[in-house]
């Protein structure tokens, strides 16, 4: 049994991994190979700051919050194993501030200590008139992506440098299942009107006082697109730019100076930081992840593909709620493939 | 009378802080600092700085609350400017855990409603400390050292304030030159002004490099304790009362070591651990009063301002004011008799 899968960010290389992890037992003949043209640290996911931290308000999607929550409590258990630093995985608390009240989020529960900001701590962000208080995860694209490399490799999963033109290109030369992690550039494969990219730009620097994470929220302008300030294990990411329909990935000039500007704003204290380096990137953007099963025919027959792409800002919060559906979805291909047994 | 000359013995964060104090309150003074130690060879050097009081059996809790409440007033105001970070001051989050309930439940430390966002952790947060059963969670400010304290000579330096290495052996030697001495001396004190109720709590703590811990764990016998700083990790602790050396202890850097891995496990990643000793200068209530003393007809003008024990930075701007005050009362009488003597 031969998968291919498309795409070398958070949502390729977990997927392979929970696939191999939950089949490679039963199916010992299962080869799993990674097909990208871009390679950590060159993804999307290397450029993200890696809090987990899904959007304030959700759609309502019941599912996504599930995901988030499989995260969240995945990524919680593996906090005390010696793996969480190569991981890049750590906990942080921070603040989330709003110009006037809003109810609380979907995902209040799934983060630790949950609170609303009390005055005294609102008095160190001026113009914000309520906020959240709470802990979450760090899990930093820049090490998460090498060490699932690591344990993908260890397992035999063979890696290709290669861009994949078109479905058929993989199906047709043997492979069984194809996994579509291709995230903003998924269009080029399918044509998808609803998948967009969300340009983001952010600047890395040297703020190592800094200990909370810190997202303001500015219903006017949208996600994003108002001053954010993440820590890293090394460098702290200052962002607060969400361009839909934007695929320029140079970095650029006016929005670096928005984002200084607001977050020096923000905190006073960053003006003294030295700035290491600015990154621009796609946040694949779609009203809802597109997590499906899609059998496709052609020439000789037929592939299963399972897309799992569209996770906009907020793939690292969802990512492996998201490979096990994807496993899920690989299961019942299995199932379906398999000679009927008779019952004894 | 001349601008009087203050003279301010020590250069921890007691000494430097009342020498900023003075300057601030009393332009006209012409302030000294004298130390034979400055950073980073203080004890306030060796002190992650964290704002958590220590309780002062003998002094006031109002009193106690209120240095508190204007050292935290003062850092928190510094901790959002522009100078925060050569300050080395940061607003920190975290959980002080106890394996047993402290009863009552209910109790909350004096201090509770200074810090940021205190309350009770909840249950998914306890499940991080299997061995804990209960445990607060708040936000409060940390002080690094050295920066903190170069911050301060800085300060000083820019007020005019002028610092020299000297030992001081006896503060009679001073009599001639200034007109007011404080005394800062923190454990110094013991053997400089003969105070017996003075007495060294010993600990030894581990610096590491571990810049992915973002958040404080103390455990509340005040034992174990890490404390993220902006470039280390303060991983503690002992207190050893009447013990006075000054030597690292090895046994001690292992213990330390895994009792902290044991609340955080990621330290065991921990990088360049660096092994520091500071005597905290204890004693039943912090020593914050004027002397006079006389010899031979000559008068001797002291206020002492030591004894800070293990709260030396959570109280130390508001010890500094009130230590600024009695200089003032000082400088006042010194005037009032010198009036009297034009008569």
């Amino acid at each position: 049994m031969r998968v291919a899968v498309i795409g070398a960010g958070v949502m390729g290389l977990s997927t392979a991994l929970c696939i191999h992890e939950q089949f490679h037992g039963l199916l010992p003949a299962l080869h799993v190979e990674i097909y990208a043209d871009r390679y950590t640290p060159h993804t999307t996911s290397d450029g993200a700051a890696g809090l987990w931290q899904p959007y304030p308000s959700d759609c309502g999607d019941l599912q996504e919050t599930v995901w988030n929550k499989e995260t969240f409590d995945y990524l919680l258990g593996h906090l005390g194993s010696p793996a969480a630093t190569e991981m890049g995985l750590f906990l942080i608390s921070g603040y989330n501030l709003f110009t006037r009240p809003v109810p609380d989020p979907s995902w209040k529960n799934i983060v630790l200590g949950f609170r609303n900001l009390t005055p005294k701590e609102l008095e160190l962000f001026p113009g914000y008139s309520y906020g959240w208080f709470n802990t979450a995860m760090v899990l930093e694209g820049r090490r998460y992506l090498p060490w699932l490399s690591n344990r993908l490799k260890q397992r035999g999963v063979k890696f290709f440098h290669k861009k994949v033109e078109s479905f058929q290109e993989v199906s047709g030369d043997g492979v069984d299942v194809v996994i579509n992690c291709t995230g903003v550039r998924a269009g080029e494969l399918q044509p998808d009107p609803e998948l967009q990219p969300g340009r983001g730009q952010v600047i890395k620097v040297l703020a190592p006082w800094v200990k909370h994470f810190i997202i303001t929220h500015d219903i006017e302008s949208g996600i994003y697109n108002s001053p954010y300030v993440i820590p890293g294990s090394e460098l702290t990411v200052l962002g607060g730019i969400y361009q839909h329909g934007n695929w320029n990935e140079e970095n650029s000039a006016q929005d670096h100076k928005t984002i200084w500007e607001s977050c020096c704003r923000l905190l006073p204290a960053l003006q003294k930081a030295k700035i290491v380096e600015d990154w621009s990137g796609l946040r694949p953007a779609r009203p809802r992840v597109r997590l499906e099963r899609e059998t496709l025919r052609h020439g000789h027959g037929q592939a299963e593909v399972i897309h799992n792409y569209g996770h906009g800002g907020f793939g690292i919060t969802i990512h492996w709620g998201c490979a096990m559906a994807a496993a899920r979805l690989f299961g019942s291909i299995l199932q379906e493939q398999r000679p009927a047994q008779p019952r004894l | 009378m001349a601008a009087p000359k203050v003279a301010v013995v020590g250069a921890g964060v007691v000494g430097l802080s009342t020498a900023l104090c003075i300057a601030e309150t009393c332009p006209s003074c012409s302030v000294t600092v004298l130390s034979d130690q400055f950073s980073p060879n203080t004890t306030s050097d060796v002190a992650a700085g964290m704002l958590i009081p220590h309780t002062y059996p003998g002094t006031p809790i109002d009193v106690q609350k209120q240095w508190f409440k204007e050292t935290f007033a003062y850092l928190f105001a510094l901790s959002n400017s522009t100078e925060a970070s050569e300050a080395g001051v940061h607003l920190v989050s975290g959980w002080q855990i106890f394996k047993n309930t402290p009863t009552p439940k209910e109790e909350l430390p004096f201090w509770s409603d200074v810090v940021l966002g205190f309350r009770p952790m909840s249950e998914a947060e306890l499940q991080k400390f299997p061995q804990h059963q209960f445990g607060q969670a708040f936000t409060t400010l940390k002080c690094d050292c050295p920066p903190y304290l170069l911050w301060l000579e800085k300060r000083l330096k820019a007020t005019g304030v002028q610092m020299y290495t000297r030992k001081v052996a006896d503060l009679w030697e001073l009599h001639s030159e200034y007109n007011i001495i404080v005394n800062c001396t923190g454990i110094g004190a013991h053997q400089l002004v003969g105070d017996e109720k003075l007495f060294p709590v010993r600990g030894q703590v581990l610096k590491v490099h571990a810049p992915w811990v973002k958040n404080f764990i103390r455990d509340g016998d005040g034992l174990t304790y890490i404390y993220p700083g902006i470039h280390r990790v303060t991983l503690g602790g002992t207190r050893e009362k009447e013990r006075w050396s000054l030597s690292p202890d090895p046994g001690t850097t292992k213990d330390i070591f895994d009792r902290c891995c044991s609340l955080e496990p990621s330290l065991r990643g921990a990088q360049d651990i660096k092994v520091k000793v500071g005597l905290r200068p204890s004693r039943w209530c912090v020593r914050l009063e004027k002397e006079v003393s006389s010899r031979g007809g000559v008068k001797l003008l002291v206020v002492h301002n030591y004894g800070h024990g293990a709260g030396g930075f959570s109280v130390h701007r508001g010890t500094a004011k009130e230590a600024a005050r009695l200089v003032g009362e000082c400088i006042a009488a010194l005037q009032g008799s010198s009036s009297r003597a034009k008569l």
